[in-house]
C-alpha cells in the first residue's frame, strides 16, 4: 500500500472516531448522571428499608448522621454502639472505623486530627478488632466517601437485622436491589421534597412537569397549525415573504427573553385574575404564566416544521382534488393536512420536547414552591394558577447548594427528565415510521 | 354565439382566445369548437402549449400567479369564465399525466368527488363508487379489496382508478393530459380502449404527443405550433381523418410526416 | 343521458337531467353556496390565527427590546462599555458578559466544530461504501447515527448537571467553574446541530463532483479534501453560525457551570458570566428589569446580525445551485 493509502485508511478512521463521539457522549451522560444520582436512590431505599426494619436501627443512623453534621461522627456511632443491640455492633463498629480513617482525612476538619488520634489510641488500646481494621482501612478523602462508608457499615446492619426479621439470608447485591426498588419507587412517586427532613420524592415535579407541557401544547398547538396552514396554503406570497422570515428568527430568540416578558407583564397580568378565598393567594406566578410563555416560546418551531410538512406535500394531490370540484378549504382538509400528517406530528412532539426540557424561561414565572399543582379554592380551574415546581425546575433551583443526598437526589431527577424525554422522542419515531408506512 | 356553423353539435366553443404568464404570451387567438361526444386529439411539438390550453377548460390555470386570459370559452352557451369555478370543475373532469391517486384507500378515492359535492350516505357512495369503477373497466380488478391503499396498485391500474374517480362525479367533458404517456404499451392499449367506449356518454379532449394514439384513436384532431415568439397557436383543426390524411397547411403535413417536431 | 346498469336512482341522474335542460339544479346550487362559504370562514380563521401567531410573538420580543433600548440608549455605548458592578451586579453595563459571551462562543464552537465536521464527512462520505463491505461498520455506524439523534434531543438543563458531574466537580475532571467546562458542555450540545447542518451540505454536493475526481486518480480524502468540503462549506459555515446563535442564546448549561461571576475572564479555567446568564440574574434576584430588558435588547440584535448573516450566505448557496 502506499503511502497515501495509508493515510487515507488513517483518516477515515479518525473520522469514525469523531462520528462515535455522540454516541461516546450520550453513554457518558448517561454514566455521569447516574453514578451522581444512584447514591440518592440507594440512599432513599436505605432508609425507609431500615425505617421499616425497625426503629433502633433508622434511629441509630439518623442519630449519627446528625451528629456528623455537627461534625461529631465518631461520638455519635458511639452513642449509638451503646444503645444498639449486640448484633448491630459488629457493623456500628466498622462504621466507627471508618468514620476514623474518614475524620483523619477531612480537610476541612483539622481539629479532628488532634481529637481522633486520642480517641484513636483509646480505642486501640479497647478493641483488637477495631485495631485490626483501622489498620487495613483505606483512606477517605471526601465527605462524599464518608457517607458512603458510613452507609455502608450500617448497611451490613440492616442485613443483619433483616436476617434476624425474616430469618433469610440476604446477599448484599439483593438487599441493595431490593432498597434499591424500594429507594426508586420512594423517590418517583414521594409526594414531599423536604431535604432536610430527608424527604425526596419528586412526584410533584412529575406532575408540574407534565401539566405545565400540557398547557403548552393545548395553548400553543392550535395556533401554530392555524398559522403554518395560513402560511402554506392561505397566505398571498407578499404576506408570506415577509412573514415567514420572521418566524424563523423568532425561533431563534433566548428562551430567557420570553422569561423577561413573562416576568414583567404576564405575571402581573395574571396575579389581576380575581380568585375568591383564595389559599395561597393568586400572585401571577404559576402554571398559567408557565404555560403561556412556554407555549409562545414552541409557537416558532412548530409553524416552521408544519409549514415545511405541508408545503411538501406533492402537488399533484392538490390539484386532482381541485380538479374533481372541491373547494380549496375542502382540499386542505380532506386531501394536504392528512398527507402532511405525520409531518405535523412530528412538530407537535418537538415542541412537546422543548417544553419539557426547557428550564431557565420557566423557573422565572412558575413560582418554584414545593407543593403539588392543586386548585386554590372550590373552584378546580384555579389549579392553573397554583405555584409549582418542574422536574426542570427543580434541578436548576437547587443545584446551586445542595449537598450530600440532596445533591444525588438532584442528578436523579436529571436522569428521570433525560428518560422521559427518550420516551417522547422514541414515541414520535414510531408514530412517523408508522406513518411512512 | 359564432355565425358559421358546424355540422356537428358543438360542445366547447373558444373564440380569439389568448393566455399570458404576466408579459409572456403562451396562447394566441385561437379559435376552435369542440363537437360533443366524440374525441378530440390536441397534438404538435413540445412547448407549444397543448397542456397549457388543456387546462383553460377546467380554469387550472387561475392557480398559477400572474396568469391572464382574452376571449372567451363557452361549454353550451356559458361562458366558463363567468362560472363558479368549483362547479366548472366538477362539470369538467381532468386525468392527469402521471397517475396521481390520493394516498387513501381506493374507495375513499372514488369516493373523494361524491363526498366533497355533499354525498354522506355510505350506501349511495358505494352504488357510486362501483358503477365508476365499472365504467372505467377496472371493477373487476379491485373489486375484492377497495381498502386497499390506492398507491399500492400498479401504474397502469392507479391511472383507471383516476379515471373512475373523475367519472364519480358525473361530469360532462373529460379532460386528459398524455393519460397514458407513463405507462407501459399494454395499460396504454387499455386506457385507448377505455376512452373508446366513454366516448358515448362524455366529450373528450386529450392532449397527446403520440402521433399514432392520436391517428388511430381520436375522432377530431387540433394541431398546435409555436410561433417565433413562443406562443401556441392553433394550426389546423378537423376530422382525424382528413387532417392526417389531407391536412390543409403545410406545417400540418410536416409534422405528421416526420420532418421536424 | 347515460347508459346505466344499474336501476337504481341516481342523485347526479336528477342533476344531469336538469343540465340537460339547461339549468343546474337548486339543491346543488345550495351545497355549492354552502361549500364557498364554508371556506371563507375557515379563510378567516385562519387569517386570524396567521395574524395573532405574528402579532404575540412580536410583541414579546418587541417589549423586550422597547424596555431594554432605554437602557442601552442612554449615554450609549455607556451600557456596553461599562463593567457590571453593585452588590448584585445589578449596576452599571454588561461589558464583561459581551466578552465572555464572545470567548465562550469562540471556544465551543472551536470544539465543537472539528468533531462535527468529521463525524458528518464520516457518515456521508464513507459510512455508504463501508455499508457494502459489511462486518462491524455498518452497526457502528447505525449506532453513531443513533447517538447524534438521541443528543439532539437532551434538553440543555441535562448537559449542565452532566458538564458539571463531568468536567467542574472534583470527581471528575476537577475544572471547576471555568470556562473550559462550560464550553465543553456547550459543545456537546451544539455537536448534533453541527452534524446535521454539515451532513446536509455534504449531500447536496452533486455526485459527479467526486466522480470527476476520484477518475483522476485522487484518493477518497483528497476527493473531500479539496473537492467536496470546499464545495459543502457554504452550507456548513451556515451550521456553524446557527450553532453560534444557539450558544450565545443558551443559559441552563451555562448557569451550572460556568459560575457565574460578573468580572472578566482572565484565563481558562475562570468563570465568568454570559449575557443570557446575566439577564436571568439580574432578573430573578434583583429585579433590575431595565437591565435586564437592556441585555434583553443586546441579544435580540445579536440574534438578528446572526441570522442575517444566515440569510445571506444561504442565499449565496443557491444562486450558486442555481447558476450550475
Amino acid at each position: 500500500m502506499t503511502v497515501r493509502q495509508v493515510v487515507d485508511r488513517g483518516i477515515r478512521y479518525l473520522l469514525l472516531i469523531s462520528a462515535l463521539i455522540s454516541v461516546f457522549i450520550v453513554f457518558l451522560i448517561f454514566l455521569f448522571t447516574i453514578r451522581e444520582g444512584g447514591p440518592a436512590i440507594s440512599g432513599i431505599g436505605l432508609r425507609i428499608a431500615m425505617g421499616e426494619i425497625g426503629y433502633p436501627v433508622y434511629a441509630t443512623y439518623n442519630r449519627a448522621l446528625i451528629r456528623a453534621k455537627e461534625g461529631e461522627l465518631r461520638a455519635g456511632l458511639e452513642e449509638a454502639l451503646m444503645t444498639s443491640q449486640g448484633k448491630l455492633q459488629d457493623a456500628v463498629e466498622k462504621a466507627l472505623a471508618s468514620a476514623d480513617a474518614a475524620d483523619g482525612r477531612h480537610p476541612e476538619d483539622g481539629r479532628y486530627r488532634e481529637d481522633l488520634q486520642a480517641e484513636i489510641e483509646r480505642a486501640r488500646s479497647l478493641n483488637e478488632d477495631i485495631e485490626r481494621v483501622l489498620g487495613g482501612e483505606s483512606a477517605l478523602s471526601s465527605e462524599a466517601e464518608l457517607r458512603e462508608a458510613v452507609e455502608g457499615a450500617l448497611q451490613q446492619a440492616v442485613e443483619v437485622a433483616l436476617h434476624d426479621r425474616t430469618g433469610l439470608n440476604f446477599p448484599s447485591w439483593a438487599s441493595g436491589a431490593v432498597q434499591g426498588a424500594v429507594g426508586l419507587k420512594a423517590f418517583l412517586t414521594g409526594g414531599e421534597w423536604r431535604p432536610d427532613y430527608d424527604k425526596l420524592g419528586i412526584w410533584l415535579m412529575i406532575v408540574g412537569s407534565v401539566f405545565v407541557t400540557f398547557g403548552a401544547i393545548v395553548l400553543g398547538v392550535p395556533l401554530a397549525l392555524g398559522a403554518a396552514i395560513f402560511l402554506a396554503e392561505v397566505a398571498p406570497s407578499t404576506v408570506r415573504d415577509v412573514v415567514r422570515p420572521a418566524v424563523e428568527l423568532l425561533a431563534g430568540i433566548p428562551s430567557v427573553v420570553y422569561g423577561l416578558f413573562g416576568m414583567v407583564v404576564l405575571v402581573p397580568l395574571v396575579g389581576k385574575i380575581p380568585v375568591v378565598n383564595a389559599q395561597p393567594t393568586n400572585t401571577g406566578y404559576g402554571l398559567l404564566s408557565a404555560s403561556i410563555v412556554l407555549a409562545v416560546m414552541i409557537l416558532p418551531t412548530i409553524t416552521n416544521i408544519a409549514e415545511d410538512a405541508i408545503r411538501a406535500v406533492p402537488r399533484e394531490y392538490k390539484e386532482g382534488s381541485l380538479a374533481l370540484g372541491a373547494t380549496h378549504w375542502q382540499t386542505i382538509v380532506s386531501v394536504i393536512l392528512p398527507a402532511a400528517r405525520s409531518g405535523i406530528i412530528a412538530a407537535i412532539i418537538l415542541g412537546m420536547g422543548r417544553a419539557l426540557g426547557e428550564t431557565m424561561a420557566m423557573i422565572m414565572v412558575i413560582g418554584n414552591s414545593v407543593r403539588i399543582a392543586q386548585p386554590l379554592n372550590n373552584n378546580p380551574l384555579t389549579t392553573a394558577l397554583s405555584q409549582t415546581r418542574t422536574l426542570t425546575g427543580n434541578i436548576a433551583v437547587e443545584i446551586a447548594y445542595a449537598t450530600g443526598l440532596q445533591e444525588d437526589a438532584i442528578f436523579a431527577t436529571g436522569v428521570v427528565l433525560f428518560v422521559l424525554i427518550i420516551v417522547v422522542n422514541s414515541m414520535a419515531r414510531i408514530l412517523m415510521r408508522e406513518r411512512a408506512q | 354565439m359564432d355565425a358559421t356553423t358546424t355540422d356537428y353539435e358543438v360542445k366547447l366553443e373558444v373564440k380569439d382566445y389568448s393566455l399570458f404568464y404576466g408579459d409572456f404570451q403562451a396562447l394566441r387567438d385561437v379559435d376552435v369548437k369542440v363537437p360533443v361526444n366524440q374525441i378530440t386529439s390536441i397534438i404538435g411539438p413540445s412547448g407549444c402549449g397543448k397542456s397549457t390550453f388543456l387546462r383553460t377548460f377546467n380554469r387550472m390555470n387561475d392557480l398559477i400567479a400572474g396568469v391572464h386570459v382574452e376571449g372567451q370559452v363557452y361549454m353550451d352557451d356559458q361562458n366558463l369564465f363567468e362560472m363558479d369555478v368549483v362547479d366548472l370543475r366538477r362539470c369538467i373532469g381532468m386525468v392527469f399525466q402521471r397517475p396521481n391517486p390520493f394516498p387513501k384507500s381506493i374507495f375513499e378515492n372514488v369516493a373523494y368527488g361524491p363526498r366533497a359535492n355533499g354525498i354522506r350516505d355510505r350506501a349511495r357512495l358505494g352504488e357510486i363508487v362501483e358503477r365508476s369503477l365499472r365504467r372505467a373497466a377496472i371493477w373487476d380488478e379491485v373489486k375484492d379489496d377497495l381498502s386497499k391503499s390506492a398507491l399500492a396498485l400498479s401504474g397502469g391500474q392507479q391511472q383507471r382508478v383516476c379515471i373512475a374517480r373523475a367519472l364519480a362525479v358525473e361530469p360532462q367533458i373529460i379532460l386528459m393530459d398524455e393519460p397514458a404517456s407513463a405507462l407501459d404499451p399494454i395499460a396504454t392499449l387499455r386506457i385507448e380502449e377505455l376512452i373508446q367506449q366513454l366516448k358515448e356518454n362524455y366529450t373528450i379532449v386529450i392532449v397527446t404527443h403520440n402521433m399514432q394514439q392520436a391517428a388511430r384513436a381520436s375522432d377530431y384532431t387540433a394541431f398546435f405550433m409555436m410561433a417565433e415568439d413562443r406562443a401556441g397557436y392553433l394550426v389546423e383543426f378537423g376530422p382525424t381523418k382528413e387532417v392526417f390524411t389531407n391536412p390543409k397547411h403545410k406545417q400540418t403535413e410536416d409534422y405528421i410526416t416526420g420532418r421536424f417536431g | 343521458m347515460r347508459e346505466e346498469n344499474v336501476t337504481t336512482r341516481d342523485m347526479f341522474g336528477m342533476r344531469t337531467q336538469a343540465v340537460e335542460q339547461g339549468g343546474v339544479d337548486s339543491s346543488d346550487r345550495a351545497d355549492l353556496a354552502r361549500r364557498h362559504r364554508d371556506q371563507k370562514v375557515a379563510f378567516a380563521l385562519l387569517w386570524l390565527t396567521g395574524v395573532m401567531a405574528v402579532t404575540v410573538l412580536v410583541l414579546v420580543v418587541g417589549y423586550v427590546v422597547w424596555g431594554g433600548a432605554e437602557a442601552v440608549m442612554v449615554d450609549f455605548p455607556a451600557f456596553l462599555t461599562t463593567d457590571p458592578r453593585g452588590g448584585l451586579s445589578a449596576e452599571g453595563g454588561i461589558r464583561t458578559t459581551i466578552i465572555t459571551t464572545f470567548y465562550v462562543v469562540l471556544l465551543t464552537i472551536g470544539i465543537a466544530t472539528p468533531l462535527g465536521v468529521g463525524a458528518a464527512v464520516y457518515l456521508v462520505e464513507y459510512a455508504e461504501e463501508m455499508k457494502a463491505a459489511g462486518g462491524l461498520i455498518p452497526r457502528l455506524v447505525g449506532v453513531a447515527r443513533f447517538g447524534v439523534e438521541t443528543l439532539a434531543g437532551v434538553p440543555s438543563i441535562i448537559f449542565g448537571l452532566f458538564g458539571y458531574a463531568l468536567f467542574v466537580s472534583a470527581t471528575g475532571l476537577g475544572f471547576g467553574f471555568s470556562m473550559l467546562s462550560g464550553s465543553l458542555a456547550c459543545a456537546c450540545l451544539i455537536l448534533p446541530v453541527i452534524i446535521r447542518a454539515s451532513e446536509e451540505a455534504l449531500r447536496t454536493v452533486p455526485r459527479s463532483y467526486r466522480e470527476g475526481s476520484l477518475a483522476l486518480g485522487a484518493t477518497q480524502w483528497q476527493t473531500i479534501y479539496r473537492v467536496v468540503l470546499p464545495a459543502a462549506l457554504p452550507g456548513i459555515i451556515t451550521g456553524i453560525i446557527l450553532s453560534v446563535g444557539r450558544v450565545v442564546s443558551e443559559t441552563a448549561v451555562f448557569y451550572v457551570t460556568l459560575g457565574g461571576t460578573h468580572n472578566l475572564p482572565t484565563s481558562l479555567k475562570s468563570g465568568g458570566r454570559t449575557m443570557a446568564m446575566h439577564l436571568y440574574t439580574v432578573a430573578m434576584e434583583t429585579r433590575a428589569f431595565d437591565k435586564a430588558m437592556g441585555t434583553g435588547a443586546v441579544l435580540v440584535a445579536t440574534i438578528v446580525i446572526i441570522n442575517l448573516a444566515i440569510n445571506i450566505i444561504s442565499r449565496r448557496v443557491t444562486a450558486r445551485l442555481r447558476g450550475r
